[in-house]
C-alpha cells in the first residue's frame, strides 16, 4: 500500500484524509472521556464520598466512556472505499469516478478518466478543500455526557436520602411485635427553647437533648424512633412517666416549663415494664439574677456638706440587669433634731435622667438641699431600689445606704472610728464570700465553658475590686490608692452571703492550721521554707528583681534577708489596724488583676492573705478593759445552794442526737461513704441506696445557684438506675463524682475519740509478747518442758 | 557485657572476635611454614637440635599471639554466682567485661523484664522469683556478686555465701524516709514527711513540692532544696479511703517540669465511739457546747448537772440511763472520759472519790475544769477541806492582772502538729502550775508558754487539769472547726485507750505492691472470718496461728492490681472489724525502696566472712612482660642459632 500511494498521489491524499479522519475521532473521545472523568470526580466529592473512591468511580466511567465512544462510533470504521464513496458524494467534478483510483485501470478511457480525477482531487487538496470534510472537534457530546452523569449521580443520592428518612414510618407493625427483642433507639430529635416573653430571645433550636435554659422558658421536644412504638414517655426527677404527644409525622412531642435543673429519661413501656432509650439527659437552669446596683457618686458613703459649700447633691447610679430594669426608685429618709426629739420623714423620689451603657443603664437625679427639706444639722439617707422585669414577679435589689450630712458651723468633723467599728464585719464576710466563690469557680473549671469560666473570674474581679476601694476610702485612699481623708464606708458587694455561718471556709482554716504550723520549733527547715514562701507573697510587689528571677534563687536569699524599704513591710504593731488593713488593701490588688486575668487559682493565696490581714485588723482594734466595778468574793461552799427551793425536781432525760443526721454536710458525707464501699460491681444494699438518693437530692437543690452539679446528679442517677457503683458506658464517672463531692464538702468538725498508744509496740501486743516470753521463764513456770 | 572468644574453662580472649582469632592462626600458621624452611637448613642436625629450633620458633609465636590477643585467665576458686536485681546497667564502667553468656560463671535474675530475658537471652532456669530460690539452685555458693538495687532485709535472710560483693545501681530520685499518719479521725490533720532526693540536682536547683488532695486541688506548695526534709499536713474533708499525690517539679525558666508523683494512701475514719461522763456542779456554757458537739458526733454522754444542794438533772444521750444511780467502780468502768468541773469532784463523797481514782488507775481518763473553788483553798478559812488537785498539779496563784488577761492558745494535736488559731483569746483562771514537774505534760500553752492545760499519768489513767473558762466561745461565735479540734486534742491525748483494730497489715504502706505478698493478721478465735475484698469481689483468707506471736492468726495475699482492698472480720456472721490498705504500683515509692535495699545490702557486705572484693569479673588478664620476655628470648635464641649455624654453614 505504501509503494501505491507512493506511486499514485490520489492514493495519497486519501490515505491522509483518513488517517486525519481517525486521529480526530480519537482525540474527540479522549477528549470527552476526561471530561466525564472530572465531572463524575466532582459530583462524588461534593456527596462526601471519600476521595479515593471517587477517583476510582471517575476513572472507570471514563474508560466506559472511551470505550463505547471508539468501538461504537462508525466514524472509527472509515477505510478507502468508504472515503471514496464520500468524496464522490460530496465533490461533483470528481464525476463519482474516484473508485477508480483504488484499483488498476483496465482500459484506457478508464486510465484517462482515472487521470482526471486524479488532478481534480489534487487541486482539490491543493485548494484545502478536503479538509472541509474531516470532522470537527466538538466538545457539546462531552459535555452532555458530563452533565448527565453529575445529574444522574445527585439524583440518586437525593433518592436514597429521601428513602432513608422515611422509611421508619412504613414499618408493619405486626412485624415489630414479632420481634420485640431489637433495641429501639433514637434517630431524630429537635427542641425548641422558648425563652419567657419578658426575656425578648427569639425560641432557639437544637438537636442535643442536654440543655442549658433560663429558668421559666418552655422546652418542646420532638423526637423519632428507629422503630415504632405505640407510645413514649418522659420521666422528669420524680421518675413519674409523662406520655408524650404522638404527632402526624410519626414522632413524638412534649413540653415542659423549666422551673429549676434537673434531668429526665425517654422510655417506652414492653409487658407493662419500663424500658428506657438513650441516656440521662441534664436541664441546666440559669436564674435570672436580680439587678446589680452601683454608686457612682457620691464616691463615699458619708458625704458632709459645710456650711459655706454648695448646697446641692448629685447621685448618679449604674444598673445593669441580665434584661431590663422594670422600675427604679430612690428612698430618702430625713432626720431631723438629735437625741430623743429626732424626728424622720421619708420621700420616694424618681431618677430624672437614664442613659443606655455598655455597662447597663446610668441613672441620675440632682437635688437642691432645700428640695430636701433639709437644714444645717439634718442628716438624709439614700437608698436606691431597682426592679428587673421579670414575670411575673419582678425581682428587687437594694443598694447600701447613703448618708448626707449638712453640717453647722461649730460641728466637728465626724471620727472615722465610730463607723469603722460599726461596719468591719460586713467587710469580713464579703471578702469570705469571695474566696468561697473563687474556690468554687475553681472546682468547677472542668465543667463550666471557657467563656462562661472567664465571665464569673471578671465577675470575682469587680467584686474584689469594689471592695478594696471601699477599704481604701476607710484608709484615706483615694479609690484604694494614694493618701486623702478619712471617710466612712459603704459596703457594695452584691453577691450572695450566707452571713448565717460563722466559721471559716475551707481553705481559711487550712491556711490557719498551716500559718501555724510554720512557726514550730521543732522543724526549723519547714520554717526557712515557708518563711521564704511568706516573704516571696510580701516582696512580691515590691521587688520586680524577684519577678525576673525564674531560677528561684530570690527565694534562697529571701529566707535569709528581709526588706524594709517598703512602709508596708516595716515592722507590724499588732495594734494598728490599718496598718493591717493596707496590707490587706495590697493583697487585694493582686486578688483583683488575677481574676480578672481569668487566673483564679494565682489569685485565691492574695485573698486568703488579705482575708487574714482583715482578721488581723479586727483583732488589733479590739481593747480588752478590765471589768470594773464590784467584784463580789467566791462564794464560799457553805452558802451555796441553800436557798429552799422544794419546787425543783431531780429528774432524768434520755435523748438522742439528731444534730448532724439531715444536714447537708452529713448527706455528703454519707452519700461519699455510700460510694467507697468494695467491690464496686455488686448490687447496692438498701442503706447504701438510701444515701445516694438523699445524695442525688441535695445535689439537685444545690444545682440551683450552682448549674454545674447536675451532671453528677445525673451520674447519681445512673448509678440508681445500674444499681451498682460501677457504669458501663462511664469508667471515670465514680471518680469524678467523689472528686466533686470532696470539692463540696467544707471542712470537717473534729469528732471525739479515744487515745492510742503510738509506741512501736501497742500495749496489748506487748503484754502478749510478754506473756509468750515469760512462759519460757523454768523459775516462772516450775520448769515446765516446751516444745 | 562484652563478646569474647572462650578456651577452655581457663582461657578468655576477651577483645577479639572469631575472625580475629582466626587471623592470629594464620599468622601462627605462618610462622610453622618459616619452620618447614629452617627444617630443610636443619638437615642433617641431629632430632635434639632441630626440636629445640621448633620449640624456640613456637615460643616466638605463643609470645606474638599473647601480645596480639591479650588472653586473660581463670583466677577466681570456687563457685561464683551473680544475683541481677532491679537497675543493673551493664554498660556502666565496671560492669561492660561481665560477659554473661560465656562466663563460666552462674548468673540468675530476679525477675527480670521481658526484654531483658530477650536482650540478654535468659532460659528459665537462670529466672529466679525470689531471692529464697538462689539458694535452692545453688546450694552452697563461694563468691556471691549482686548486682543493681540490692535485696531486702528478708531476702538477704535467705541467702548465704562465703564472699559477698555488691555492686549498686544508680540511685533513682525520689522521697527517702516517707513517713505519714496512714489513719486519722475526721477532723483531724494527716501529716507527711520525707527528704528529697533528686539524683543530678545542682546546688543551686530549687525544687517545687506540691500536695494535691484527692480532688485534683494542690492544697500545700512549697519550696524545697535537694537532700532537704520537709513536712506537709492535710486535713480531709470526708471519711473513708483517700489519695493524695506528691509532686516534685523542677522549677525551671520556662517549663514546670515534674521529676516525682507519688500517691499517699490515707484511710480516715469518721465515727465518734467515746463514752462520756459529764459531771457538773452547775450548768455552764463550757460543758454545754461540749456536750452539743459530742453528741452531735455520735459520742455516748451521760450528763449529770446539780441544779440544788441534793438535785440533779441526768441527761443520756445516744445511750441508756444508767440503772444504778450510785457512782462506784463499775459505774465509772463503763466511761472512757470523765468531764468535770473542781466543785463537783470535792463535792463527791470518799467513796465515790476513790471509785473514781481507781478507774483512772484502770485507764479512764479525766479533765477537770479548774473554778473558783479551788480559790477557795487559798484563803484564810481553812473549814474545807483541801482540794486534792491542789496536790496533784502544785497549784499556784499569779497577780490578779496576770491572771486575768485573756491569753491566746496553743497546743499540740496529737500528731506531731501545733495548732495556734489566730483569734483564739480565752479567758482564764486566776490559777498557775507553779512547780516544774516531770510528771506534768503540758497540753495548752499560751504564747508566752505558760502552761494552761495539764496532764499528769495516774495509774494507766491519766488527769487533765484545764484553766480555761472561755473556749465555748469559739463554738457560740461560729468557729466550729478549732472548738472541735481543741476538744479533740484534749480528748485524745487523756481519754481511755481505745481498743486496737484486730486486723494487722504488717508490710508497711509504701511496701504493699502489685506483685507482692502482704501478710494480715488478726488477733481473734477460731470464730472469725477474714474476708478479703477487692474490685472484682471478694474471697475467704484461710488463717493459720503465727508460729511466734499468740493469740495471732495470720494469712498471706498475693496483690495482683493496684488499688484499695477491704479485709473485713467477721464473728459469727457478724462484721466485728474492717480495715482498708492500698496496694500501689510497682513502680511506687522506687527511690525508699532501692534505700532500703541499699541498707540491707551494704550490711550484708559489710558483715560477710572472707575477704570482699571489688572485681567484675572470675577473668584476670596476665601481664604482658610475661609476652614480651618470652618473644625477646625466644627470638634472641634463634638469631643465635641463626647466626651459629650460617657460621658453620
Amino acid at each position: 500500500m505504501m509503494k501505491h500511494s507512493q506511486e499514485d498521489p490520489a492514493l495519497a491524499i486519501i490515505e491522509r484524509l483518513i488517517m486525519e479522519f481517525r486521529r480526530r475521532v480519537r482525540y474527540q473521545s479522549l477528549l470527552g472521556a476526561m471530561l466525564v472523568d472530572f465531572a463524575t470526580f466532582a459530583s462524588l466529592v461534593t456527596i462526601n464520598v471519600e476521595a479515593g473512591k471517587a477517583i476510582l468511580t471517575s476513572l472507570i466511567f471514563a474508560l466506559i466512556y472511551l470505550v463505547v465512544t471508539l468501538y461504537y462510533n462508525h466514524k472509527t470504521r472509515i477505510n478507502r472505499v468508504n472515503m471514496v464513496e464520500h468524496l464522490n458524494r460530496n465533490y461533483a467534478e470528481l464525476e463519482e469516478s474516484l473508485q477508480l483510483v483504488l484499483a488498476k485501470p483496465e482500459s484506457l478511457l478508464k486510465e484517462i478518466q482515472r487521470q482526471k480525477v486524479t488532478d481534480k482531487l489534487i487541486q482539490l487538496e491543493k485548494s484545502g478543500e478536503l479538509n472541509r470534510l474531516l470532522p470537527k472537534i466538538s466538545t457539546k457530546r462531552s459535555i452532555s455526557w458530563s452533565l448527565s452523569i453529575i445529574a444522574l449521580i445527585i439524583s440518586f443520592w437525593l433518592i436514597m436520602k429521601l428513602i432513608q428518612q422515611s422509611s421508619f414510618g412504613e414499618i408493619d407493625i405486626n412485624e415489630v411485635n414479632q420481634s420485640s427483642d431489637a433495641l429501639v433507639v433514637l434517630n431524630f430529635s429537635r427542641l425548641t427553647v422558648s425563652s419567657p416573653d419578658y426575656t425578648g430571645l427569639s425560641p432557639i433550636t437544637q438537636s442535643d437533648l442536654n440543655v442549658k435554659v433560663l429558668e421559666g422558658a418552655m422546652i418542646e421536644w420532638e423526637v423519632g424512633t428507629t422503630k415504632y412504638i405505640e407510645s413514649l414517655y418522659w420521666l422528669g426527677v420524680d421518675g413519674k412517666p409523662q406520655k408524650m404527644t404522638y404527632m402526624e409525622n410519626g414522632r413524638f412531642g412534649f413540653q415542659h416549663e423549666v422551673k429549676g435543673s434537673g434531668f429526665y429519661r425517654l422510655a417506652y413501656f414492653e409487658n407493662k415494664r419500663l424500658v428506657y432509650i438513650g441516656d440521662i439527659y441534664t436541664i441546666q437552669a440559669i436564674k435570672d439574677r436580680a439587678p446589680k446596683i452601683k454608686i457612682l457618686t457620691p464616691k463615699t458613703t458619708l458625704t458632709e456638706i459645710r456650711e459655706k459649700a454648695p448646697k446641692d447633691f448629685n447621685l448618679k447610679v449604674l444598673i445593669n440587669d441580665d434584661f431590663a430594669i422594670s422600675n427604679t426608685v430612690i428612698e430618702v429618709s430625713v432626720a431631723k433634731g438629735s437625741g430623743e426629739a429626732v424626728k424622720f420623714r421619708d420621700k420616694v423620689f424618681k431618677f430624672s435622667q437614664a442613659e443606655d451603657t455598655e455597662k447597663g443603664t446610668l441613672f441620675t437625679r440632682k437635688w437642691k438641699l432645700a428640695e430636701l427639706e433639709m437644714e444645717p444639722g439634718d442628716e438624709a439617707y439614700f437608698h436606691i431600689k431597682a426592679w428587673d422585669n421579670r414575670t411575673p414577679e419582678s425581682q428587687l435589689s437594694k443598694s447600701s445606704s447613703l448618708i448626707l450630712r449638712w453640717l453647722e458651723e461649730n460641728d466637728e468633723e465626724t471620727l472615722a472610728e465610730g463607723i469603722q467599728i460599726r461596719f468591719i464585719p460586713e467587710f469580713f464576710r464579703s471578702q469570705r464570700q469571695i474566696i468561697i466563690e473563687t474556690e468554687q469557680l475553681i472546682a468547677d473549671r472542668n465543667d463550666l465553658e471557657s467563656i462562661e469560666f472567664e465571665e464569673k473570674s471578671h465577675d470575682l474581679g469587680y467584686s474584689q475590686k469594689d471592695l478594696k476601694e471601699k477599704y481604701g476610702q476607710f484608709l484615706g485612699d483615694e479609690f484604694g490608692e494614694g493618701e486623702g481623708a478619712m471617710h466612712g464606708l459603704a459596703d457594695g458587694y452584691h453577691g450572695g452571703e450566707d452571713v448565717s455561718q460563722g466559721e471559716a471556709t475551707a481553705g481559711l482554716a487550712q491556711m490557719e492550721h498551716s500559718d501555724e504550723e510554720r512557726h514550730e520549733e521543732q522543724h526549723e527547715e519547714q520554717d526557712k521554707a515557708s518563711i521564704a514562701e511568706s516573704h516571696q507573697a510580701e516582696h512580691m510587689h515590691d521587688s520586680e528583681y524577684h519577678l525576673e528571677d525564674l531560677s528561684g534563687a530570690s527565694d534562697i536569699i529571701a529566707q535569709y534577708t528581709h526588706e524594709h524599704g517598703s512602709v508596708e513591710v516595716a515592722p507590724l504593731s499588732k495594734s494598728d489596724p490599718k496598718t493591717w488593713m493596707k496590707k490587706a488593701v495590697h493583697e487585694m490588688w493582686q486578688a483583683e488583676m488575677h481574676l480578672l486575668l481569668s487566673e483564679p487559682e494565682k489569685a485565691l493565696p492574695f485573698e486568703y492573705k488579705a482575708y487574714d490581714y482583715l482578721k488581723r485588723a479586727r483583732q488589733a482594734e479590739r481593747i480588752y478593759v478590765k471589768r470594773l466595778g464590784f467584784e463580789p468574793p467566791p462564794v464560799s461552799e457553805d452558802r451555796r445552794l441553800s436557798g429552799e427551793l422544794d419546787a425543783i425536781l431531780s429528774y432524768s432525760l434520755n435523748q438522742s442526737a439528731v444534730i448532724m443526721s439531715n444536714n447537708q454536710e452529713a448527706l455528703l458525707q454519707k452519700g461519699f461513704s455510700a460510694l467507697d464501699s468494695i467491690p464496686i460491681d455488686r448490687p447496692l444494699f438498701s442503706e447504701q441506696r438510701s444515701n445516694l438518693q438523699n445524695l442525688r437530692e441535695l445535689l439537685l437543690e444545690l444545682s440551683e445557684n450552682r448549674p454545674v452539679l447536675i451532671n453528677y446528679a445525673v451520674i447519681l442517677e445512673k448509678i440508681l438506675a445500674a444499681n451498682q457503683l460501677q457504669l458501663e458506658n462511664c469508667s471515670d464517672c465514680l471518680a469524678r463524682l467523689k472528686q466533686k463531692l470532696w470539692q463540696i464538702k467544707a471542712l470537717p468538725v473534729a469528732l471525739p475519740r479515744n487515745r492510742y498508744r503510738t509506741g512501736i509496740i501497742p500495749e496489748q501486743d506487748f503484754n502478749e509478747f510478754k506473756q509468750f516470753v515469760e512462759s519460757f521463764d523454768p523459775e516462772k513456770n516450775g520448769n515446765k518442758q516446751h516444745d | 557485657m562484652i563478646d569474647g572468644v572462650l578456651l577452655s574453662e581457663y582461657l578468655l580472649f576477651p577483645e577479639f572476635g572469631g575472625l580475629q582469632v582466626i587471623a592470629v592462626i594464620i599468622v601462627f600458621s605462618s610462622l610453622l611454614i618459616s619452620l618447614t624452611n629452617t627444617s630443610s637448613r636443619l638437615k642433617g642436625i641431629s632430632r635434639k637440635y632441630r626440636w629445640l629450633v621448633f620449640s624456640l620458633n613456637l615460643s616466638v609465636a605463643l609470645a606474638l599471639c599473647g601480645l596480639i590477643l591479650k588472653p586473660e585467665i581463670k583466677v577466681s576458686e570456687g563457685k561464683k554466682v551473680y544475683l541481677i536485681t532491679a537497675n543493673t546497667d551493664f554498660s556502666s564502667e565496671g560492669l561492660n567485661k561481665i560477659n554473661t553468656k560465656l562466663s563460666r560463671a552462674s548468673f540468675y535474675w530476679l525477675e527480670p523484664t521481658t526484654e531483658m530475658i530477650e536482650s540478654y537471652g535468659i532460659t528459665g532456669e537462670q529466672v529466679l522469683l525470689s531471692a529464697a530460690q538462689l539458694q535452692i539452685r545453688e546450694p552452697s555458693i563461694g563468691h556471691l556478686v549482686v548486682l543493681g538495687d540490692g535485696l531486702t532485709e528478708n531476702e538477704w535472710q535467705a541467702i548465704s555465701a562465703e564472699i559477698i560483693e555488691f555492686i549498686p545501681s544508680s540511685r533513682v530520685s525520689g522521697i527517702l524516709s516517707p513517713e505519714w499518719t496512714q489513719q486519722v479521725n475526721i477532723g483531724e490533720y494527716f501529716r507527711f514527711s520525707g527528704r528529697l532526693n533528686i539524683s543530678d540536682a545542682k546546688s543551686s536547683d530549687v525544687f517545687e513540692m506540691q500536695l494535691i488532695d484527692p480532688a485534683g486541688q494542690m492544697v500545700v506548695k512549697r519550696a524545697l532544696l535537694n537532700a532537704e526534709f520537709f513536712e506537709v499536713s492535710h486535713r480531709p474533708k470526708l471519711s473513708g479511703n483517700h489519695l493524695y499525690r506528691l509532686q516534685i517539679s523542677r522549677m525551671n525558666k520556662t517549663i514546670k517540669q515534674v521529676l516525682i508523683s507519688e500517691e499517699i494512701d490515707v484511710e480516715v475514719t469518721g465515727h465518734s465511739k467515746l463514752n462520756l461522763l459529764l459531771l457538773q456542779s452547775a450548768p455552764s456554757f463550757e460543758l454545754k457546747n461540749l456536750h452539743n458537739w459530742a453528741a452531735a458526733s455520735g459520742a455516748k454522754i451521760l450528763s449529770k448537772i446539780q441544779i440544788s444542794r441534793d438535785k440533779y438533772i441526768t441527761k443520756a444521750v445516744n445511750r441508756e440511763l444508767p440503772v444504778s444511780k450510785s457512782l462506784d467502780l463499775e459505774f465509772f468502768s463503763s466511761f472512757d472520759l470523765v468531764v468535770a468541773d473542781a466543785r463537783m469532784l470535792s463535792q463527791l463523797s470518799e467513796s465515790e472519790t476513790e471509785a473514781l481514782i481507781n478507774e483512772v488507775n484502770k485507764g479512764l481518763g479525766m479533765i477537770v475544769i479548774a473554778d473558783n473553788s479551788l480559790l477557795v483553798q487559798n484563803t484564810a478559812s481553812a473549814k474545807i477541806k483541801p482540794h486534792w488537785l491542789h496536790r496533784h498539779f502544785q497549784l499556784g496563784y499569779p497577780s490578779p492582772k496576770e491572771g486575768s488577761e485573756p491569753v491566746q492558745l496553743s497546743w499540740h494535736d496529737g500528731n506531731g502538729g501545733l495548732v495556734s488559731p489566730r483569734e483564739s483569746l480565752v479567758s482564764r483562771r486566776a490559777i498557775k502550775f507553779e512547780h516544774q514537774d516531770r510528771q506534768l505534760i503540758s497540753l495548752v500553752y499560751s504564747s508566752k508558754g505558760e502552761p494552761l492545760v495539764v496532764s499528769r499519768a495516774q495509774g494507766k489513767g491519766k488527769i487533765a487539769l484545764s484553766l480555761l473558762t472561755g473556749v465555748a466561745g469559739w463554738s457560740t461565735s461560729g468557729d466550729k472547726s478549732n472548738y472541735s479540734l481543741f476538744w479533740q486534742a484534749m480528748i485524745k491525748q487523756v481519754a481511755r485507750l481505745g481498743e486496737m483494730n484486730p486486723i494487722i497489715a504488717l508490710d508497711q504502706r509504701h511496701s504493699s505492691k502489685v506483685g507482692k505478698a502482704q501478710r494480715l493478721c488478726i488477733r481473734g478465735g477460731d470464730k472469725h472470718e477474714l474476708i478479703f475484698l477487692n474490685h472484682g469481689g471478694g474471697q475467704k483468707l484461710k488463717l493459720s496461728p503465727a508460729l511466734s506471736e499468740p493469740n495471732r492468726k495470720c494469712a498471706q495475699v498475693w496483690l495482683t492490681r493496684e488499688g484499695w482492698y477491704q479485709l473485713s472480720l467477721k464473728n459469727n456472721g457478724l462484721v466485728e472489724a474492717k480495715k482498708a490498705f492500698y496496694s500501689y504500683s510497682k513502680e511506687a515509692w522506687h527511690a525508699q525502696e532501692q534505700n532500703e535495699k541499699f541498707i540491707a545490702s551494704l550490711n550484708r557486705v559489710k558483715n560477710s566472712e572472707g575477704q570482699s572484693r571489688i572485681s567484675v569479673g572470675d577473668f584476670t588478664p596476665i601481664n604482658l612482660w610475661w609476652m614480651w620476655s618470652l618473644f625477646i628470648l625466644s627470638a634472641s635464641l634463634l638469631w643465635l642459632e641463626r647466626k651459629l649455624g650460617h657460621k658453620e654453614s
